[in-house]
């Protein structure tokens, strides 16, 4: 049984998520993005374990907020290039919005592995390392030679394998 | 093992040797000799083990990256059955 000063969820929401949208808002400019910034705020807090305890809940709320918008900008620009790739696929294959965003997630994190990476190497390495693509198909799709690739491929995995062991 | 993997020096040659590994066992034509030869390398010191081990963990990265799209794909076709 709850008691009345059991923080949930719900109750939390209830009493600050408005508080919260106005904050973002003024930092984004835009009420649509805050709404999206507020929802994933508690899509994070969903999918703890428990609810988290928070001596202060809207100084907690507005840093996880604040990591969300700086992610913003960039997710922005993968989720363009996703929606881009998504567009070839046939209509029945067409993800629902929750593994939507499980994807742009994952997509963040690839594209923070290869951040500084040529735009070259990086092409190459996603269409082996994402799309499955196989060397040689890969040197024709993007007219270059196999060593190329072997090369791009080699200098993507250093870089991947520096930023992640630091 | 899982330890090693978190060593944080790791010698670059070793590293590099690892890293022509994985392009030489992604070419297409990587046969059985390949492979061998690779198991050979692999075995033949620890410090060997540890730079694969850890090259293994981007490779999952990218791993769970393929795995959320391929279960988009699928889960998008079971709702609509």
């Amino acid at each position: 049984m709850l008691s009345a000063a059991e923080p949930t969820l719900e109750r939390i929401y209830t009493n600050h998520s408005p508080w919260l949208r106005s904050v973002v808002r003024r930092r984004v400019g835009c009420a649509e993005v805050a709404a999206d910034v507020v929802h994933d705020v508690f899509m994070r807090l969903l999918g703890k374990a428990s609810v988290p305890v928070m001596e202060e809940p809207r100084a907690y709320l507005a840093r996880i907020a604040h990591g969300l918008m700086i992610d913003h900008r960039r997710r922005q620009v993968l989720e363009r290039a996703w929606l881009e790739s998504l567009a070839k696929l046939p209509e029945d294959e067409m993800p629902s919005p929750e593994e939507h965003l499980q994807m742009v997630e994952a997509l963040a994190r690839i594209d923070a592995l290869l951040d500084g990476l040529k735009p070259r190497v990086r092409r190459v390495f996603l269409l082996s390392r994402l799309e499955g693509k196989s060397y040689p198909l890969i040197a024709r799709e993007l007219d270059v030679s196999l060593s190329s690739v072997e090369k791009d491929m080699a200098q993507a995995l250093r870089h991947c394998y520096l930023v992640l062991m630091g | 093992m899982d330890e090693d993997c978190h060593h944080t020096d790791m010698c670059e040659s070793v590293l590099d040797q690892a890293i022509a590994w994985a392009v030489a066992l992604d070419a297409a034509d990587a046969d059985d000799m390949t492979r061998g030869a690779f198991e050979q390398w692999l075995q033949g010191d620890p410090l060997n083990r540890i730079a694969w081990c850890r090259l293994q963990m981007v490779e999952d990265e990218f791993a769970r990256a393929r795995q959320c799209r391929a279960g988009c794909r699928a889960a998008s076709r079971r709702s609509l059955r």
